[in-house]
């Protein structure tokens, strides 16, 4: 059995050597080489690079051999997938585009996640096309895909799945939500704050944070004051954090009870408006 | 003390304001130290601080397709990693007395699919054996219940079971010396091992049904067999005046026979040897030595029950000593300061079965390789010992150790215990001479195509020392858990990474010391760390214990994982080499972030790193920090002061 793996693996060698001479790939030559690439085998340590970069420089033409390798388990394999897919760039975007009109739903996640790392705004469509699909990796990576692109075609979208029933779908949505920065998402957002998952809470807290000083400033003035406990503390928590200046009187109604919970991060807002504020003894 | 807490939350609170925002200075405050409110407060303060509440502790369980192996505590305590604590006091509370054990392995049971099957401890009529011959009366007995022993092995296809019975166990075992394999012959066997997986994991799935059901089963007779051992302690009687032990209703003699085709041997006061394959040993006293094989191409039970003397037991194959191998294995030993000498699988292993080793009284040592002390897969090993300063030595996937759809413990009520887990087995993966351990209350799967299992140590007293190298001392790998439970004593945990409270890719791990003045070293992925929606727990409730650890440790959540590093109660140490990944750290990670919690809720502290006493502090990155807090003793000058 031993022997059988070493001469299997001495034959692959030598394919993956021949490989970048050809002119024609085949199957087996990129089967051979991918098992370089994305091996963990000692005896390859060193080739795993280069074969990897030897993949990329096919370009286009390699991307038929490797989409049926979409669907892995493997982790390393899907690594390296994404880096070579990467390292191809905007030539892969096309078939990419095309597989998520037909992929089952392991590949469509793969293919969104490789779309993350190829952002381009032709892909806006068809991945907006898979933000219902059942498989939630499907959603979070194409909306994830979709707030990298940053095309505003991905409001609805992005809206959409603020409200999603899987918190790490939502979580990615508000994270897009941040990247598109569109003044029209904030009440949404506002919503977000109260997720139950924090992933969801800390992102629109982000994504809000990003907005400009004077539509934060309006936002807080006109929301502040009537929000649950939870998106009151972040948005306080934004204004002790960020770097634009503050009305002191925004934050004046949290300073008075020192009892409720919002107490500590008003009064962290309080001392980054006015480094001289003394909490009254 | 209810009024009082929120009492305590506003002026703490209040008082908590009075700082800078990345590092504040803290109030003090008196209160009594209840440790379940202490840290229930400090824990909720600091969550207040960092925006986040007690249910963003959640994990699911879909990251990846769910295989059929997951146990059912192991997605129950994803979904609530923050029970982890409890379910360990819980854990550690069944079995506190000797009646208990077996109902303890009853409720091993339930963490497979969740369902508690209580289990009746069958009694012995004593009067139909009172004018026996004890010799007649065993051979009897279980004569009437071997046909019954014998069938006791897991309903599995011959096919699964030669399988099982070669390549699974190569699956497990790793080569003895990698330094005479070359690089390509290393690689070929990961290969190998890599289809096995494979292979394995699309055929398991028939096993898991019928499994369960022998479990049930098999637990039957590991009652029947501690009711055997209490049945025949019964009929003895010791001289007070000269110690000696004689059984009822006359001494009896070496005796040999074969039922069926087992092996049965009853010994004598002598110091006895035994040599085989063994169905039944029972043993009454003296320095005995056994030196026994197992054959698991024909399974069957095993039975040893030795009431007492400094004896020595030695595994002559794998899968021998306390070995349930497809069957089912129970060895009880009385009193008197022991070696057991192992092999792999062996010293409470359950491997298709369940296993259990029971030293009831000594100073023992325990001995093995592969696969030993408490280990399983497929079912139940466990290993408990109640009294003495026992010390116990493997190589790998030891001391508590759940590999797939297996339970693996140890449990030691008392004395100065020494785990030990040898450097044998080479680490290839990181630079620099380390081990892997894969042992001490851990638990791994085979990814990514079945979930682990279950491993645990739980000591209850005495100064006890962990040494071990990667993946060890309460952490898990690929949906498991691994615990490690110490209740008292000034104890040493000595280990290099994936260690002391800390999980790696969709698990959990945690190491809970109660008390005493502990020493706690470590490298990385450590203390409290989570990588890759997994939680890492290190929870020390009291004494004045010192920390030394590289990075990634301390309360570190790492790729959307959680790690919670809680200290409750004395004077501390904190030693960090990187500052920028400990003590209260969250990586951010696929555009969010991870949780790393760090409390130290009372005592005069030391800290190199991000901590300082009596203050909150918050980390760069997504989301962490830590409290430390200082409780001032109540004093009476100032109590009688405020009373006059």
């Amino acid at each position: 059995m031993k022997n059988l793996i070493k001469q299997l693996t001495l034959g692959m060698l030598l394919l993956t050597l021949a490989a970048p001479a050809s002119s024609e790939l085949t199957k087996e030559t990129v089967d051979s080489m991918f098992v370089i690439a994305s091996s963990g085998a000692m005896k390859y340590r060193e080739m795993v690079q280069p074969t990897m970069d030897d993949m990329a420089e096919y370009g286009e033409e390699i991307i038929p051999f490797l989409m049926p390798q979409l669907g892995t388990t493997d982790a390393r394999e899907r690594i390296t997938l994404r880096q070579i897919f990467q390292k191809i760039g905007l030539a892969a975007v096309p078939s990419l585009n095309d597989a998520l009109m037909t992929a089952d739903s392991l590949t469509l996640s793969r293919v969104c996640l490789f779309l993350f790392y190829i952002p381009d705004s032709s892909s806006v469509e068809n991945l907006l096309t898979v933000t219902d699909n059942n498989y939630y990796w499907v959603r979070y990576q194409a909306i994830r895909a979709l707030g990298k692109i940053g095309d505003v075609r991905a409001e609805n979208g992005i809206r959409s799945l603020l409200s999603d029933p899987n918190e790490l779908v939502r979580t990615m949505a508000a994270v897009s939500a941040g990247r598109l920065n569109h003044p029209d998402l904030t009440s949404d957002l506002i919503i977000a704050l109260d997720d139950s998952y924090y992933g969801v809470r800390m992102s629109a807290r982000d994504a809000l944070g990003n907005l400009d000083c004077d539509v934060k400033a309006k936002l807080f003035s006109k929301r502040l004051a009537n929000l649950p406990s939870m998106p009151t503390k972040l948005l306080l928590s934004i204004i002790a954090t960020d770097s634009c200046q503050y009305e002191f009187n925004l934050i004046e109604p949290f300073l008075t009870d020192t009892e409720k919970s919002d107490y500590p991060v008003a009064l962290e807002a309080a001392t980054k408006i006015d480094p001289d504020y003394q909490p009254p003894k | 003390m209810k009024t009082f807490i929120p009492i305590l939350s506003l002026t703490l609170v209040l008082l908590l304001s009075c700082g800078s925002v990345i590092a504040q200075e803290l109030p003090t405050d008196s209160i009594p130290l209840n440790k379940d409110s202490l840290l229930s407060d400090g824990m909720d303060q600091l969550l207040n601080r960092l925006l986040l509440t007690r249910d963003d502790f959640t994990f699911r369980g879909d990251y990846t397709d769910k295989d059929p192996y997951r146990l059912k505590i192991v997605d129950s305590l994803m979904a609530q990693p923050l029970l982890m604590a409890d379910f360990a006091d819980n854990l550690a509370a069944e079995i506190q007395t000797d009646d208990s054990i077996f109902n303890f392995l009853n409720m091993l049971n339930s963490l497979f699919d969740g369902e508690f099957k209580n289990l009746e401890i069958p009694t012995e009529d004593q009067s139909s054996w009172e004018n026996k011959d004890i010799k007649d009366w065993i051979v009897d007995k279980f004569s009437e219940r071997l046909d019954r022993f014998v069938t006791m092995k897991m309903d599995i296809a011959d096919s699964q079971k030669e399988f099982i019975a070669s390549k699974y166990k190569e699956l497990i075992l790793d080569v003895d010396d990698y330094r005479i394999y070359s690089n390509e012959q290393l690689d070929s066997i990961q290969q190998i091992e890599e289809e096995l997986t494979k292979r394995f994991a699309s055929s398991a799935q028939n096993i898991r049904t019928p499994d369960i059901q022998n479990f049930i089963e098999l637990s039957r007779f590991a009652t029947y067999s501690g009711a055997l051992y209490y049945t025949v302690e019964c009929r003895m009687t010791r001289d007070e005046a000269t110690g000696k032990v004689t059984l009822n209703p006359k001494e009896i003699e070496r005796y040999d026979t074969i039922v069926g085709e087992f092996k049965i041997a009853l010994g004598t006061f002598e110091d006895d040897i035994y040599r085989g394959d063994f169905a039944l040993i029972i043993d009454p006293g003296g320095n005995d030595s056994y030196y026994l094989d197992y054959d698991i191409e024909n399974p069957h039970p095993t039975v040893i029950l030795d009431y007492s003397g400094d004896d020595y037991y030695s595994a002559e194959s794998d899968f021998a000593l306390a070995s349930g191998a497809l069957s089912y294995s129970i060895l009880l030993d009385g009193e008197g300061d022991d070696i057991y000498r192992g092999k792999n699988f062996s010293l409470g292993c359950g491997y298709f079965g369940i296993g259990l080793l029971w030293d009831k009284k000594g100073n023992d040592s325990y001995f093995g390789d592969t696969f030993t002390q408490g280990a399983g897969t497929f079912g139940i090993g466990l290993l408990i010992d109640n009294q003495g300063n026992d010390s116990y030595s493997g190589n790998l996937y030891c001391q508590g150790m759940g590999f797939v759809r297996g339970i693996g413990g140890i449990v030691d009520h008392d004395g100065n215990d020494s785990y030990i887990v040898q450097p044998k087995y080479k680490e290839f993966f990181h630079p620099g001479d380390h081990y892997q351990s894969l042992s001490q209350g851990f638990a791994i799967g085979l990814r990514p195509h079945m979930s682990g299992g279950f491993g645990f140590i739980c000591d209850y007293s005495g100064n006890d020392s962990y040494v071990a190298d990667f993946f060890t001392q309460g952490s898990s790998y690929w949906w498991s858990l691994g615990l490690i439970y110490d209740k008292s004593g000034n104890d040493l945990y000595s280990s290099y990474q994936y260690a002391q409270g800390a999980g790696a890719h969709m698990t959990l791990g945690m190491l809970l010391d109660c008390d005493g003045d502990d020493v706690y070293r470590s490298h990385g992925v450590c203390q409290g760390c989570g990588h890759d929606y997994s939680c890492g727990w290190l929870l020390d409730r009291g004494g004045n214990d010192i920390y030394s650890a590289n990075g990634l440790a301390q309360g570190a959540g790492q790729a959307n994982g959680i790690g919670l590093f809680f200290d409750l109660t004395g004077n501390d140490g904190y030693y960090v080499f990187t500052s920028s990944n400990t003590q209260g750290y969250g990586n951010p990670r696929r555009d969010y972030g991870s949780i790393g919690l760090f409390l130290d809720l009372d005592g005069d502290d030391r800290y190199d790193g991000n901590g300082l006493n009596n203050q909150f502090w918050r980390t760069n990155g997504k989301w962490g920090g830590g409290l430390d807090r200082t409780i001032p003793k109540p004093d009476s000058l100032t109590e009688k002061g405020a009373a006059q």
